[in-house]
């Protein structure tokens, strides 16, 4: 398709091993203060003859400010697959001060690390060193060496992290030798493409350091002509250069040289460990050969301006009086420039933001010096043309930094992060109002809604008539009208718990999961599909669409519901639906062509902190992937450390293994045709990558960790066009990282997985599984935000407004409750009853509150036009599924089976299922839901719009759907009532409004069933009514 | 009896007929979404009212269209020279390692503006005065689909509202009949059409695009069997008295009104869009004119006249997505059937809106979510040569809607990669088609998730010289 090669060319197909490297450093003793007399051979060729080198003199561990030594354009990329880090030399170094930078293998093709030169290079002849280390580690096997090991190219382009270089590209280091006197060996060697290798006679071995240099060269002249010979050297002696360890020549290649970099195989493991230093550059074999790349560094920067800090700094006389006057105006308190904090000490170690401002002991790698020091007036601070730093106070800081950043935390305290906000603070334990009113309180939500409405002046609504509250009812806690009989079943019964009854009956119904199982997969952004571009389906995801509606059927304790939900899969003992339950991560999108694995991987992650966040914590988390929350207590860091908790996972197609699970295989019986066309086209075309193997294995679409999933676990592979990857090794050796200002890229320190810090200090063990910790923790009664705001959602879907309007925000900046008693004492039962959903229900639907009916009273509406204190039913909407739904228990037609595998468009008519059966691809969603507003699963949705538009009543009364629907309840209309038209009127108002009609009602009904409309046949009339019935708002709302 | 529906919707609170069709709910929790801007209160005097966005999905590509360039065809057949090379941005695939391959398609200068367009484009061309050719258009995005939902949401990511989504939501539809904001597709071959391109995103629902079928219609208005004018008005007339009671048993609410109000506007959209899509009416010389009468342009020659239609109607955004642009390989014959079913329709648009007058308030805009590069993609050969996708660098031009005509904007180096002048990013595009209806880019705000979110989240500024 492209010209996209292999960097490393067919691999021929020797048994993956493992192996450990170490590269490091030489000679030079290095001391940031004394870079005293040199070697002979670097006098003025340091200046002259070398054209770039690093001496990777960088801050442990973390990549910032990775622009380092002279010669470069720009800083050092890093690969987002496994970023490459500074570490220290090993234990054998002679100086311990001296860096290496540390790059492990990651099963896959990488370019860990790469750099652009400032100028391209095109001349005639090139001398290219670096050290190279390999360190014996007892776990593998050192005598076996992977054949795609490590090497150094150049190349006009920077190859991606991938290592995507065409196959002319210049590189050296070692590879196994596939011919020649060292088959079978890992050897030095260069080669300019696969047809053009050499390789040398030396061996790689263990815990040795070798210092590799290539020299590049042009057989013709010319800027344009290619870099056709490379010769090699390992550790030469100055008399050498005549005679190289191996050469190639003749090859076809690249004639300009633009970046470098290091590229490890596809056989490489992550514990293989590999060092290097000492990178150079140069026009002449002297000016790399026997000299080091710290010993440059020395030479090229002196101190500024040569002014030296010799004496002891002292933080409080010397420092703080600097960076108050200089600095805090602008980098200090709570809201700071650019996010830069230089008042708390832990913020210039980077502790929020992962971005290092200085490292004690390391001024040569701090930001804080680069730009305090900066040349230009647009790069340096204090900005905008203020008066630069003295070079005296400049060096001061700098001894500062390298005395150890010694601070004095009487003068500046270490932060605190706390905060005052209401749903912060521990849920009170809340006193039951007392009022006057007491008859009319049914249950103690009652009391607090009527201690406010005796507070703001409000009469409350009388109660609404059994006709309404049957019917509110049905529609409220199941998503379903009553049908006429149910109705009349209710309205007849006398005894004083006939509603109390009815509410019983409901929550028991199996459609109970039905309904309030569909706001949380609202909020589960659950869909049936990969998402983005090519939106291939998951055909199992409606296993998790049928855990949440059991999970709601049979009251699942919400605790338990999130423990499963957030470590399904590594809880004990296993069990098949815990591992579905993890469908609520695994509801993650994942892009088909997103080209970079480490932001296809960033992104999943991402999307399942931003949900964790808002659906369970009430919290929006999204901006704190970039930068500190502006309004929250919620750190940057915090942010990294809840995504701490996922990083060992992955998506995926999981096994399942109980006996009895069903199993059904035969695809197309469930997703709609087109989508099942593409699918299988895809399938097709990955089977014959060897990416995909379809599988007659029950499973389930869901989320795994490498490290603490349940071992019985077998992960298949996923359809996609670019299927995220399954690497049980890199897994389980990843990384939690904080990703400086959100840039994939720009990887900062490591965290650990932790809580928010407002919310409370994380235990410095979580135990060996930390999801499982996180899920106790959000369970713990002293959690001030997941009870207030499950509490809060089931207020809001009774009600349509909860008592916190914004209920995924109980931020500083969300709403602030309209009753935080009432909430509070909630959340309070919530907990004491066991975290039951179902208990919450009854404290609400048993209330006077909530039988009141929709009754307008002008005083109150003055009052509180908005309704927001409940001194009357609140108008609702219907769901989109309920519309849907609603039609069908009208008509008759409903077939109210329960779970299973969905319901593809094209079979629906045969399938009258409830809606929340109909396939649900994000690209494709039924047109009902399309048309009603509901969500289409790209983010949590915490609660739906109502959108009102011409086109939905056109879909009312036009489409084949509806058409059909009043036809079929004309028909059964007709069943009963016959032909006699004021019966046909009474039983289809039964049937639509739960209800009959009044006698006008019955007068203008005549119209469109009577002599009036003349051009229809009588069937078509009653038809017409019908379909009219279906349409009208008081059909669609809940009374 | 019953009431006089008219009469019934007067009294209502909304008034409709001074309020646009799609901005028509309000309540009190919907209050912030509510369009925050009406003609009367633009941000500044718009040149344009409607805008017709013809996208061309797959990309084509630059130096075969609007862009060429000699020096290619010179160096057909050779490595690309590293001097461009190197000013390449390192974007996968963008194909600087394999031959250069010289435009199969030649130049001609039209008009007084001289302005040059490839053989493709014979009947555009005569309209070349008319069109301003943008050739530095560039992102980072090589990919269809993000690239798509870059060139119409600004992002790559799919979940912002579409351009024609805020527009929408600010000004609403001048019709009263007709969605504000209408989609058609044609030749969907190729990458797959990407819903967030007319999606309303974060936006409510109802400001996003209707997809519309340009041989049905919009969606739902054919009514279902059993029904006639006389007996639908009836079913209407019951439904609107039977509301209005339910509305008075429960006193004032204004979502309750909205939806009485809408089933009178979708009636009349029923009515009248059957209007706007019988193309009957239209005189056998305008049939003609855009094609209607040959089988290569006869589907997006419908859509270009459907657009006309909808614009004399008032309907804000149009958007006509055309597949097939996407040439691997054999550039040639793919770029000839994407011009030959495109050029006279685009002609005859552009013609016909100045015809009547309305190409000064209507601005018409051309090109893919990206360009092409200049080499070909692989190692074809002959008549299978085929391009890979190019964000580096790319051309759209702009005509009417107080565009001024007859100008180019921007250049690219002497291959056609990279602009080398006034570069010019999707969002600058998109600050401009706002900037041309009258919308202040900072200033169209909606409130989501507590923050002030914007149509050009990622900068993004008005390109002033492409006005008049």
């Amino acid at each position: 398709m492209n010209s996209r090669r292999d960097f490393f060319g067919p691999s021929p197909s020797v048994s993956r091993i493992g192996l450990a490297l170490i590269v490091f450093g030489s000679v030079a003793a290095y001391s940031p203060t004394h870079a005293d007399d040199s070697t002979g051979s670097l006098d003025a060729l340091a200046n002259q003859s070398v054209v770039a080198f690093d001496a990777f003199d960088y801050s442990l561990g973390t990549m910032r400010g990775a622009d380092g030594g002279v010669g470069w354009k720009q800083s050092w990329r890093w690969s987002r697959v496994a970023p490459a880090v500074v570490a220290a030399q090993p234990s054998t170094s002679p100086n311990a001060l001296q860096r290496s930078l540390l790059i492990q293998g990651t099963g896959t093709r990488n370019n860990p690390l790469r750099r652009e030169l400032r100028e391209p290079l095109t001349r005639k002849e090139v001398f290219v060193r670096f050290d190279l280390h390999y360190r014996d580690v007892p776990v593998n096997n050192p005598t076996k060496i992977d054949p795609e090991f490590f090497v150094l190219w150049l190349d006009r382009l920077d190859g991606g992290d991938r290592a995507t270089h065409a196959s002319n590209v210049p590189n050296i280091g070692v590879h196994l030798a596939d011919r020649g006197p060292k088959k079978g060996k890992n050897v030095f060697m260069v080669r300019i493409g696969p047809a053009h290798t050499a390789w040398s006679k030396i061996e790689l071995q263990a815990n040795r350091t070798y210092q590799v240099v290539g020299r590049l060269s042009k057989s013709g002249d010319g800027a344009r002509a290619d870099y056709d010979r490379f010769d090699l050297w390992v550790d030469p002696m100055p008399v050498d250069i005549g005679s190289p360890a191996a050469t190639v020549s003749g090859a076809q290649s690249i004639g300009i040289i633009q970046w470098i970099g290091f590229a490890t195989g596809l056989k490489t493991e992550p514990t293989d460990r590999i060092h290097v230093t000492n990178l150079i550059l140069g026009k002449t074999w002297q000016s790399v050969v026997h000299t080091s790349a710290t010993l440059i560094a020395a030479k090229d920067s002196p101190d500024h301006d040569g002014v030296v800090w010799d004496k002891p700094v002292d933080f409080k006389r010397d420092v703080y009086p600097l960076l108050k006057s200089r600095c805090f105006e602008c980098h200090s308190g709570e809201k700071p420039e650019s996010g830069y904090r230089l008042d708390v000490h832990r913020e210039l170690l980077g502790y929020s933001s992962g971005e290092v401002l200085a490292e004690p002991g390391r001024s040569r790698a701090s930001r804080l010096v680069e730009v305090i020091s900066a040349k230009s007036d647009e790069h340096r601070m204090p900005p905008d043309g203020a008066e630069p730093l003295a070079g005296e106070q400049i060096a001061m800081l700098r001894a500062w930094i390298d005395q150890g950043l010694k601070w004095d935390d009487k003068l500046l305290p270490p932060l605190k992060v706390e905060s005052d906000h209401w749903a912060f603070r521990p849920i009170p334990r809340a006193e039951v109002p007392v009022i006057n009113n007491v008859e009319w309180a049914r249950t103690p939500v009652d009391t607090f809604i009527a201690k406010a409405h005796a507070k703001a002046g409000l009469q409350h609504a009388e109660q609404a008539t059994p006709n309404t509250l049957v019917r509110r009812l049905y529609l409220d806690l199941i998503g379903l009208p009553p049908t006429p009989k149910e109705v009349d079943a209710f309205v007849k019964d006398d005894s004083l718990e006939a509603y109390e009854h009815l509410v019983e009956r409901l929550l028991d119904s199996p459609h109970y999961g039905e309904r309030w199982g569909r706001y949380w997969l609202d909020l589960a952004r659950w869909a049936e599909s990969q998402g983005y571009q090519h939106d291939f389906v998951r055909p199992y995801a409606w296993r998790y669409r049928d855990y949440v509606i059991n999970s709601f059927n049979k009251d699942k304790p919400y605790d338990r519901f999130l423990k499963e939900q957030l470590a399904g899969d590594e809880l004990q003992p296993y069990s098949d639906d815990n591992l579905v339950a993890t469908g609520f991560l695994g509801a993650a999108r994942i892009s088909g062509n997103q080209e970079d694995d480490g932001i296809q991987r960033n992104d999943v992650l991402v999307d399942i902190v931003n949900a964790t966040g808002s659906v369970m914590l009430g919290l929006t988390l999204e901006c704190a992937q970039c930068h500190n929350h502006k309004f929250d207590p919620v750190s940057q860091r915090d942010y990294y450390r809840l995504q701490a908790f996922f990083v060992k996972g992955q998506l995926g197609n999981l096994s399942l293994r109980e006996s009895g699970v069903s199993n059904p295989t035969d695809l197309e019986r469930w997703i709609p045709k087109p989508a099942h066309d593409y699918y299988a086209k895809e399938v097709k075309s990955l089977a014959k990558k060897r990416l995909f193997a379809p599988t007659e294995k029950p499973h389930t679409w869901g989320y795994l960790s490498a490290e603490t999933g349940d071992p019985g676990i077998e992960r298949y592979p996923v359809v996609n066009r670019r299927p995220i990857p399954w690497r049980p090794m890199v897994l389980k050796d990843a990384e939690a990282r904080m990703l400086v200002r959100g840039d994939v890229s720009n990887p900062g320190p490591q965290v650990r997985a932790g809580w928010p810090e407002v919310l409370g200090a994380t235990p410095s063990s979580l135990g060996e599984r930390s999801r499982s910790a996180l899920a106790d923790w959000m369970a713990n009664p002293y959690n001030p935000l997941v009870s207030r705001v499950w509490v809060n959602r089931l207020w809001q879907y009774h009600f349509g407004r909860g008592i916190v309007e914004t209920a995924s925000d109980f931020g500083v900046e969300g709403a602030e409750p309209t009753h935080p008693e009432l909430l509070d004492w909630l959340a309070t039962q919530l907990i004491d009853n066991g975290w039951s959903t179902k208990h919450i229900h009854r404290q609400i639907v048993l209330s006077s509150t909530y039988r009141q009916a929709r009754k307008h009273n002008e005083a109150n509406a003055v009052i509180d036009p908005n309704n927001k204190l409940y001194w009357r039913w609140p108008r609702r909407r219907l769901a989109a599924e309920s519309i849907r739904d609603s039609v069908l228990v009208a008509t008759g037609e409903l077939d109210r089976s329960l779970g299973g595998v969905s319901i593809p468009p094209e079979t629906e008519e045969r399938n009258l299922r409830r809606t929340i059966y109909l396939f649900q691809q994000r690209s494709a969603m039924p047109s009902v839901m399309e048309m009603f507003d509901a969500p289409t699963g790209i983010a949590s949705c915490s609660r739906r719009s109502v959108s009102t538009v011409a086109l939905q009543p056109l879909f009312m009364l036009n489409s084949k759907f509806m058409a059909r629907r009043a036809t079929a309840l004309a028909k059964s209309v007709m069943e009963v009532a016959g032909n006699e038209m004021d019966r046909q009127i009474t039983v289809a108002f039964q049937r639509t409004l739960s209800r009959e009609p009044e006698l006008d009602e019955l007068a203008i009904a005549r119209t469109i069933l009577g002599s009036e409309n003349e051009d229809s046949p009588s069937s078509s009339r009653l038809m017409q009514l019908c379909h009219a019935l279906l349409n009208l708002n008081e059909f669609v709302y809940i009374p | 009896m019953l009431i006089n529906r008219r009469a019934m919707l007067q009294e209502s609170a909304l008034g409709f007929g001074s309020l646009a069709l799609t901005s028509m709910l309000c309540d009190e929790a919907h209050a912030k979404e509510r369009a925050s801007l009406d003609r009367s209160q633009l941000h500044h005097r718009p040149t344009a009212k409607s805008i017709i966005f013809l996208f061309m999905s797959g990309g084509p590509g630059q130096t075969d269209t609007f862009d060429p360039k000699p020096a290619l065809s010179k160096l057909d057949g050779q490595r690309v020279p590293d001097s461009i090379a190197a000013t390449v941005p390192s974007i996968p695939r963008s194909g600087v390692d394999s031959k250069l391959f010289g435009s199969p398609f030649s130049f001609d200068s039209y008009g007084a503006s001289g302005i040059p367009v490839s053989s493709l484009f014979p009947h555009t061309a005569k309209m070349v005065d008319d069109l301003c050719v943008v050739r530095s258009l560039n992102h980072r995005v090589p990919v269809h689909g993000p690239g798509e939902c870059i060139a119409l949401t600004g992002t790559g990511v799919g979940d912002r509202p579409s351009m024609g989504a805020w527009m929408n939501y600010g000004l609403g539809s001048e019709s009263e009949d007709l969605p504000g904001f209408m989609v058609f597709l044609s030749n969907v071959t190729g990458p797959p059409p990407q819903l967030p391109g007319w999606g309303a995103g974060f936006l409510p629902a109802r400001y996003q695009g209707t997809l519309v079928d340009g041989n049905k219609g919009v969606p739902y208005t054919e009514m279902p069997g059993g029904y006639t004018e006389s007996n639908r008005r009836r079913q209407l007339d019951f439904i609107n008295e039977m509301n209005r009671r339910h509305l008075q048993r429960l006193g004032p609410d204004s979502e309750l009104e909205a939806r009485i109000s809408s089933y009178e506007l979708g009636y009349r959209m029923q009515a009248s869009a059957p209007e706007v899509f019988d193309l009957s009416k239209e005189s056998a010389q305008i049939h003609e004119l855009y094609g209607l009468d040959q089988k290569e342009t006869s589907e997006f020659g419908t859509h270009c006249l459907l657009a006309r239609r909808l614009v004399e109607r008032g309907v804000r955004c149009i958007q006509l997505r055309n597949g097939g642009w996407d040439a691997h390989s054999s550039l040639k014959s793919n770029h000839l059937n994407g011009g030959k079913s495109t050029d006279q329709p685009i002609a005859a648009l552009l013609g016909d809106l100045k015809q009547r007058g309305l190409l000064e308030t209507t601005l018409v805009v051309w090109g893919g979510e990206f360009g092409r590069t200049p080499t070909i993609e692989g190692t074809r050969t002959g008549a299978s040569r085929g391009r890979d996708h190019s964000p580096a660098g790319y051309t759209m031009w702009l005509a009417g809607g107080g565009v001024k005509g007859g100008r180019i904007i921007g250049a690219t180096d002497e291959l056609g990669y990279v602009p080398m002048e006034r570069p010019l990013t999707p969002a600058d595009m998109h600050a401009t088609l706002l900037h041309a209806l009258g919308i202040d880019q900072h200033r169209l705000s909606f409130n989501h998730n507590n923050r002030e979110e914007i149509a050009t989240v990622f900068g993004g500024e008005v390109i002033q010289d492409v006005f008049g």
